[in-house]
């Protein structure tokens, strides 16, 4: 079943055409991961997804909630763990505050931050706000999920604990979208790998095919493969 | 000094502290809402309205508050609006210091991250909650030290009040000074404006603790 269907997306940031069309589809359960060189487009992308830019040209497909996960966090510094899951539920959903919390509590539970319930966002580690970050984008109950980069600002010893909760989201069939540049996760964790350079996707297959021994030049070379 | 000579101007002074007070609580009352209102308008896309409101606070800011009093006092008459003093004065000092506000307000929403904004989006939030429930919080915090400042300097410039005769606490100390020939009515003036710069202090230096929970 198709979650999001995106045909022909173009977008230009004044001269800079950093979208040339694009064209793929997720379906339902599947963990796709984007990969390619800085500038490429990726994030720009996911942003076009959720409608965080506009696309000048194209159209996206899609009637489900859809959850994101940002590379620095933006976790709401003025509100405690909790709050920052049960702001969204009780403000767009309109859920009892009570219901919120006891949903949210099971969310931190799942994430291994049942502790830090009352903690702001100062007090905690970078890993830790990631997985708040992850734990509030569920609370609105997405059905598909974003991930820009949700690694990228962590210290390398705590990069493990966030790609463990994504892991365990894949093995729940949470469909999800993440540009990463951990090429195990791609490799052990993904249905599909995208490559995109340039604005356009110049490959999507299953990981083994694009990870290991591509032909392209380019991302062989993305992927230090002719050392 | 003599003790009994204060205590018996003290009453009239005080009546003055009553003019002052009610000064400042229409002045901050009124124009924290409109400051609001103003800088989220400087903020939005829409270039007429962000004219109009440059050209505001660049003539509000941009000429003393005493001629703004006498403006509005004498000079809008001619033009066929005519106050009483004491309106002249709130009407003025609300302009006035929603000018200030309005330019604090502003920088506080935008030294809030555009991320804040993003996240709330990507959950779901529009504008006003946004707005409301993320941003405005936020930027209150960031807001305090100025708007003490202002909050303390408005204590001052009620007594601008006198040059309309308007019986605040100067004016009273002036009467008092001119009918007795003895200047101990403005040790009482500058006693009564250092207890309300007091309590103003203390209640924006709690305000600032309230809001330190975070960082
Ligand atoms: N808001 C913006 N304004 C102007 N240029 C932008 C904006 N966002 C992204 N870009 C440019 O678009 C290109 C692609 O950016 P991005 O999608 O962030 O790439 P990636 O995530 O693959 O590194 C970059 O050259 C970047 O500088
Ligand atoms: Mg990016």
């Amino acid at each position: 079943m198709e979650i999001i269907r995106i045909e022909n997306i173009h977008k230009r940031f004044g001269d800079l055409e950093v979208l040339k069309g694009i064209d793929f589809v997720a379906n339902k359960g599947e963990v796709i991961t984007i990969i390619g060189s800085s500038g490429s487009g990726k994030s720009t992308l996911l942003r076009c997804m959720n409608h965080l830019e506009k696309a000048d040209q194209g159209r996206i497909h899609c009637d489900c909630r859809i959850g994101m996960v940002f590379q620095n966090f933006n976790l709401f510094p003025h509100k405690s763990v909790i709050e920052n899951l049960i702001e969204a539920p009780i403000i767009v959903k309109k859920i009892p505050r009570q219901q919120a919390i006891e949903f949210s509590m099971g969310l931190l539970a799942k994430v291994g931050l049942t502790d830090k319930r009352d903690a702001y966002p100062c007090q905690l580690s970078g890993g830790q706000k990631q997985r708040v970050a992850i734990a509030r984008a569920l609370a609105m109950e997405p059905q598909l999920m974003l991930f820009d980069e949700p690694t990228s600002a962590l210290d390398p010893q705590l990069i493990g604990e966030v790609l463990q909760v994504m892991k365990k989201l894949a093995e729940e069939h949470m469909t999800m979208i993440v540009v990463t540049h951990e090429m195990n996760f791609a490799r052990e964790v993904s249905d599909r790998v995208i490559y995109m350079d340039n604005g356009v996707i110049v490959v999507d297959g299953p990981p083994e095919e694009v990870l290991v021994d591509p032909k392209i030049p380019e991302l062989r070379t993305f992927l230090n493969l002719d050392r | 000094m003599d003790v009994s000579y204060v205590t018996s101007i003290i009453g009239f002074i005080l009546q003055g502290t009553g003019i002052t007070m009610k000064v400042y609580v229409v002045t901050i009352v009124c124009s924290i809402p409109l400051g609001i209102l103003f800088a989220l308008g400087k903020l939005c896309p829409f270039r007429p309205l962000q004219y109009l409101l440059a050209a505001y606070t660049w003539v509000f800011r941009g000429t003393p508050l005493l001629l703004q009093l006498f403006f509005a006092y004498y000079g809008l008459p001619v033009f066929g609006i005519e106050f009483q003093p004491l309106m002249a004065a709130y009407v003025t000092f609300v302009l006035n210091y929603a000018a200030y506000f309005t330019e604090i307000f502003r920088a506080g929403i935008q030294s809030i991250e555009v991320g804040q904004y993003e996240a709330s989006k990507a959950l779901g939030m529009n504008y006003l909650q946004t707005m409301r429930r993320i941003i405005l919080p936020q930027a209150t915090k960031v807001i305090l030290p100025p708007m003490g400042n202002e909050a303390i300097n408005l204590v001052k410039d009620t007594a601008l009040c006198a040059a309309l005769s308007i019986p605040e606490i100067l004016r009273n100390a002036k009467v008092t000074v001119a009918r007795d020939f003895s200047i101990e009515a403005y040790f009482v003036a500058a006693v009564l404006y250092l207890l309300l710069t007091f309590v103003i202090i203390r209640v924006f230096r709690e305000l600032e603790k309230r809001y330190g929970y975070y960082n």
